[in-house]
């Protein structure tokens, strides 16, 4: 199953310009078997994403990007609604004990400024980045930054044994499906996804 | 009646031979002393240890300081540590003299980086000469790059330096 791990909506996250119907609309034209809504420090109500799901027959999963103090985490499987700067240790605490799955989002993305190539750093200095401890996986391929800042994360979490997912981050509609992850079984519900990432059962693509 | 207060601060910073900084950062009052001690990995400048100690009178929100402290490993120096470091340790029940440990330490670092160039830079008496002295010393630490005026895109420093 392919599915996009990471993408905004208008109409939850004022940084994008997707609004639900054309993320659906979007997603079944580039053929996507689903997409996981991840709004920033936001988790969609159940219900609206399962009455989406019945009426535009296309798999809608629920996460939330939780801007952490070490960086954004993307969470799944977790209902808590966590507000403020979050230390990435207390909030792996609170994923752990809810049984759900994070991911450190790009983690190499150059704050704006510059690309990690001018950072001249190695992949043994980048595996030090402290975040990497409190976290299940890596975002290892992400629509939104450059080539080398994905290879680095690619690299990190290949040096460190951690998995890699893949998401286009989208926040326009061309974005969506830039990057996917895999699935090798069907995936109905949250609950599923969350077993799914847990049990490394994902390798990572793209759909466009 | 006369009331006497007397406070002094001290920062340094010391590379060590591993190519990670530590960073001292030292409060003294008639009421409160403070040991704060940043490392800094580079070239990142991501905080990867942060330790604390509070001694004489440390007010009662501070006193989970040590623990409190450790929240700010693996943020990194740059855009946006200020919003970070008052959501971790200002506000409601917050310890503000963590805020101050970590963003005098910050600036600390970002001096010692610069501050050697601007040295050299002073006994330079061409302009040209003097820019690219700026403009290479840029290039060597691009974290620096955006993070004041002086060094925004429009600003003449920054004409040729292609990142």
């Amino acid at each position: 199953m392919k599915i996009d791990l990471h993408l905004h909506t208008s109409d939850r996250s004022p940084c994008s310009d997707i609004s639900i119907s054309e993320l659906i609309a979007e997603a079944k034209r580039i053929g996507l078997d689903g997409f996981c809504m991840t709004e920033h420090q936001f988790i969609w109500p159940l219900e609206e994403t399962e009455e989406l799901a019945r009426n535009e027959g296309i798999r809608i999963f629920r996460g939330n990007e939780i801007t952490s103090a070490q960086g954004d985490v993307l969470v799944y499987g977790l209902e808590k609604d966590i507000k403020g700067v979050v230390p990435i240790k207390a909030l792996q605490k609170e994923v752990v004990a809810a049984g759900a799955f994070s991911v450190l989002a790009h983690p190499f993305r150059g704050f704006k400024m510059f690309g990690i190539g001018e950072l001249q750093m190695s992949v043994e200095q980048a595996c030090k980045k402290k975040a990497l401890q409190f976290v299940n996986a890596v975002e290892i391929a992400n629509g939104k930054v450059r080539d080398k800042e994905n290879e680095m994360a690619m690299k990190v979490a290949e040096a460190l044994g951690l998995p890699g997912t893949a998401g286009s981050d989208a926040h326009n509609v061309d974005e969506v499906g830039l990057f996917v992850t895999i699935f090798e079984r069907d995936i109905k519900n949250d609950a599923d996804l969350v077993a799914e990432l847990h049990a490394g059962r994902f390798s990572t693509g793209n759909a466009r | 009646m006369t009331l006497r207060f007397l406070r002094n601060k001290l920062v340094e910073v010391e590379p060590c031979s591993d190519g990670t900084l530590d960073v001292f950062w030292r409060l003294t009052d008639d009421l409160l002393k403070v040991d704060a001690r940043l490392k800094i990995q580079p070239p990142e400048l991501e905080i990867t240890e942060a330790e604390v100690r509070m001694d004489r009178f440390p007010p009662s929100v501070c006193q989970s300081a040590p623990e409190l402290f450790e929240d700010i490993e693996g943020v990194t120096i740059g855009p946006g540590l200020r919003k970070i470091v008052h959501g971790l340790f200002s506000g409601p029940g917050g310890c503000s003299i963590l805020a101050d440990a970590v963003l005098e330490s910050a600036n600390a670092v970002i001096l010692h980086f610069t501050r050697p160039a601007i040295q050299a830079g002073e006994s330079v008496t061409d302009d040209e000469e003097k820019l690219a002295n700026t403009r290479a010393m840029l290039s060597a630490n691009p974290r620096l790059i955006r993070s004041c005026v002086a060094f925004q895109d429009d600003s003449p420093i920054m004409q040729g330096i292609e990142l």
